[in-house]
């Protein structure tokens, strides 16, 4: 099984190169798109920590199958079969061709984004709909922050479960959180000939999902310490390193910092929690960041107990070393 | 002649005749002849102005006889004129670890590096022409220079060793370590020779010296550690790779290493914090050895868990909740039109619970005895695979375990009632997929007109 997941990653390769060069991306241009790409990421790691690995406690497999192919899927769904949209709005040459993109990823997300009435109507592709957003993102920006954050803490997770329980927990994960989303977020009031009055934005994207995993991580490991990538952190760590180096000649600079992995629960629920609560006060919502799913998404962890594996989990009830 | 009378000659030439050159040369013809005369040592030292090559012969008489009172006391002499009568080094035998602890021998001049030079190239031309006591004279000299030169000193100690002149050869060597030496190779060679004497304390004190100098690699600690560990000395072993990693924080060789005499030891707790440690430090082969030792730290299976009905039925639970909230969706995200919806959810319940049971609970009693399950056979060593798959620590089971047919068999049955109870959860969902209903989909008009901004 790992060998034909292995033999369809490197036949898969060439065809991801093929697209990128498809759609035009020249070698300078590239460097230029990587680096507005990551460029988000880092300046919004200035403020928040930005999780790139854990270390630390015990391991039982090397190799995270299922957290790499879940990144594979996504990266491989956004790339052959949004990318083209995607990429074609900012490649177009008219303004006709831009239009022409940009209606075409709106018609995809509506038809297979999370959407309430799917599910209350059992219209579209119904329950479907529940994993197909799950594997679509709204852009590079966004595809990449999940899977930093998937990359972080989903190994662990699966090597807590087995990597077929881990995967049961990321749709369990990802169907909470799309729940919770449809039940506590308002619709979008719109008074529009045509357009029904109460409307539901789709809802697409890992996130909730990934909040899942987040929180069994914060769950199951809540002293491990979590190696980031923080702005704050950073500009702490100058301000004692470098003195100390200057006076002492000791003290190492490293560009990361590693935070207990309970700190980062804290920055999520602030990032989180209170715009969840703010959306649902709201009477109609307008879209952006679906705050409600990360959040009961993150609640979904909850039920981690009846994924891990039954050695770990009298472990931890034993209160013994994970 | 033979030694005793050359000896008794140089006696009488000194004491007699106060003739110092001639009883010198006698007494050490007399100690060619018979080297541990320690009394013709302590006389050889009373022929030598010089007090640090003096107190080199008193050590000598010490090696054959450390009580020899006379001998304590000459040492005690000639230590006050080198120190000038301070406290000086601390030696033990003729090792002086406080000079290795603050090795801050004067610095050669260049007259002095001039004439090492010279002795040398001398040393090498009187070896070619094959005349080894004089090249060795020479580079005796250029240790009286510099006491810790590495090539005089290792060519000094090959050639007396030939000559069959060990114990010049270990004075030699414990001069230079004295002197602060911190070359590897002066001490192992040192450690040879007091292993050779069946000097265990000696050797410990060397190997620990060993293992703290700077250019100590970790290859070479580790040698040091094997040898502890080939006569099962693991205190002592444990002992040197402390000291060893507090002068090499950041070897992850030196980690792993004692991670590994800690498992050996038995000692779990201590083994997984250098193993963590090792692993930390980044992608060193020994790192990712280290990455794999810490997965045979596992929760290891108890048969207690192992027979446990209940924790199955929990893996089976998830199963069931997963199935649940999918039919929870596809039922319009309300419980009370879920309707045949929750025959799926039990079925998954029942299916997922046949599928933990043919793979990883199959040993769950009294289900696995009622079956006619066997209890697999111990196996004496693990096997590398299992090593390599972190099985190699789990306790032994005294479990019977269900037979391959019946765990295949519970596994087709499971899977097909999954598929059933899939069929069953998401019937909205996949009617939608053979007749599919309208939605409302944003128009170009809508998307584009300018009062109606939609997402």
């Amino acid at each position: 099984m790992r060998w034909a997941i292995l033999i369809i990653l490197l036949l898969a390769f060439p065809a991801v190169f093929c697209r990128l060069l498809s759609v035009g991306a020249g070698a300078a241009s590239g460097l230029l798109f990587l680096f507005l790409l990551i460029l988000p990421l880092l300046l919004s790691a200035l403020m928040l920590p930005l999780p790139l690995k854990d270390s630390g406690t015990v391991r039982y497999e090397s190799i995270p199958w299922v957290t790499g192919t879940l990144i594979f899927i996504n990266v491989m769904v956004f790339i052959l079969w949004q990318g083209g949209d995607f990429f074609g709005t900012m490649t177009a040459e008219t303004l006709q061709d831009a239009k022409q993109a940009y209606f075409s990823e709106v018609q995809r997300n509506w038809s297979y984004g999370f959407r309430t009435s799917f599910l209350r109507e059992g219209i579209g592709i119904g329950a479907f709909s529940a994993f197909t957003s799950m594997f679509m993102h709204g852009g590079l920006t966004h595809l990449l922050g999940n899977m930093v954050y998937l990359w972080a803490f989903g190994r662990r997770i699966e090597d807590a479960c087995g990597p077929w329980r881990f995967l049961l927990f990321y749709l369990f994960a990802g169907m909470i959180a799309g729940i919770g989303s449809a039940i506590l977020t308002p619709p979008l009031i719109v008074d529009f000939p045509g357009v029904p009055p109460e409307l539901d934005i789709p809802s697409i994207g890992a996130s909730g999902a990934i909040a899942g995993v987040m929180g069994a991580y914060l769950l199951m490991f809540p002293g491990a310490r979590v190696t980031c990538l923080w702005g704050i952190g950073m500009g702490i760590r100058l301000i004692i390193v470098f003195p100390l180096k200057l006076f002492t000649g000791e003290g190492t600079w490293r560009w990361t910092v590693s935070i207990p992995s309970w700190i980062l629960l804290v920055f999520f629920a602030i990032n989180n929690i209170i715009p969840s609560f703010e959306t649902m006060q709201e009477e109609s919502a307008f879209g952006g960041v679906n705050t409600i799913a990360h959040m009961t998404g993150f609640l979904a962890a909850l039920a981690i107990f009846l994924f891990v594996r039954k050695d770990l989990l009298m472990r931890y009830i034993s209160g013994r070393r994970l | 002649m033979d030694a005793k009378t050359l000896y008794n000659q140089g006696v009488a030439a000194i004491r007699d005749r106060k003739d110092k050159e001639e009883g010198r040369r006698l007494l050490t013809q007399s100690l060619r002849l018979d080297p541990n005369n320690e009394r013709a040592w302590l006389w050889l030292s009373r022929t030598i102005t010089d007090p640090q090559k003096a107190l080199r012969c008193v050590e000598r008489a010490l090696n054959i006889n450390p009580t020899n009172p006379a001998a304590k006391k000459l040492q005690q002499h000639y230590r006050t004129q080198l120190t000038g009568g301070g406290a000086g080094t601390v030696t033990t035998g003729a090792v002086s670890l406080g000079a290795l602890a603050t090795s801050k021998r004067p610095k050669t001049t260049r007259a002095e590096h001039k004439k090492i030079d010279l002795l040398m190239s001398r040393a090498q031309k009187l070896m070619d022409v094959g005349r080894t006591e004089d090249a060795i004279a020479q580079w005796v000299s250029v240790l009286d220079i510099r006491p810790d030169h590495e090539i005089a000193l290792r060519e000094a100690v090959r050639n007396l060793m030939k000559l069959k002149y060990a114990d010049d050869a270990k004075e030699l060597v414990n001069r230079a370590i004295a002197a602060g030496s911190t070359a590897p190779s002066i001490y192992l060679t040192a450690i040879d020779f007091a292993k050779r004497d069946q000097n265990p304390n000696r050797v410990d004190e060397l190997r620990m010296a060993l293992v703290q100098l700077p250019k100590a690699d970790d290859e070479l600690i580790s040698r040091v550690v094997d040898d502890y560990m080939r006569v099962g000395d693991h205190g002592p072993a444990t002992d040197i790779l402390e000291l060893a990693i507090h002068a090499h924080p950041e070897s992850q060789k030196l980690l792993f290493r004692m991670g590994k005499l800690h498992e050996e030891m038995g000692r779990d707790e201590e083994a997984m914090q250098y193993f963590n440690k090792a692993a930390k430090r980044g992608g060193s082969k020994e790192g990712r050895e280290a990455d794999k030792m810490l997965q045979n730290y596992r929760p290891v299976l108890t048969d207690r868990e192992r027979g446990s009905t209940s924790l199955a039925w929990r893996e089976a639970a998830g199963f069931g909740v997963v199935f649940l909230m999918m039919g929870f969706q596809d039922a319009g995200l309300n419980f009370l039109s879920m309707g045949a919806r929750w025959a799926g959810v039990i079925l998954s319940i029942i299916g997922g619970y046949l599928i933990v049971t043919a793979t990883s609970s199959p040993q769950q009693q009294p289900l696995a005895s009622w079956l006619g399950g066997q209890v697999p056979p111990k196996k004496k060593q693990a096997l590398p695979e299992e090593v390599q798959r972190g099985q190699a620590f789990q306790e032994p089971t005294e479990l019977p375990i269900l037979s391959v047919y019946t765990r295949a068999v519970f596994g087709v049955i499971g899977g097909v009632l999954l598929i059933i109870a899939f069929w069953l959860v998401f019937s909205t969902a996949l009617g939608l997929l053979s007749n599919p209903k309208d939605f409302f989909l944003p128009s170009w008009d809508l998307i584009f007109d300018e009062s109606v901004l939609l997402p």
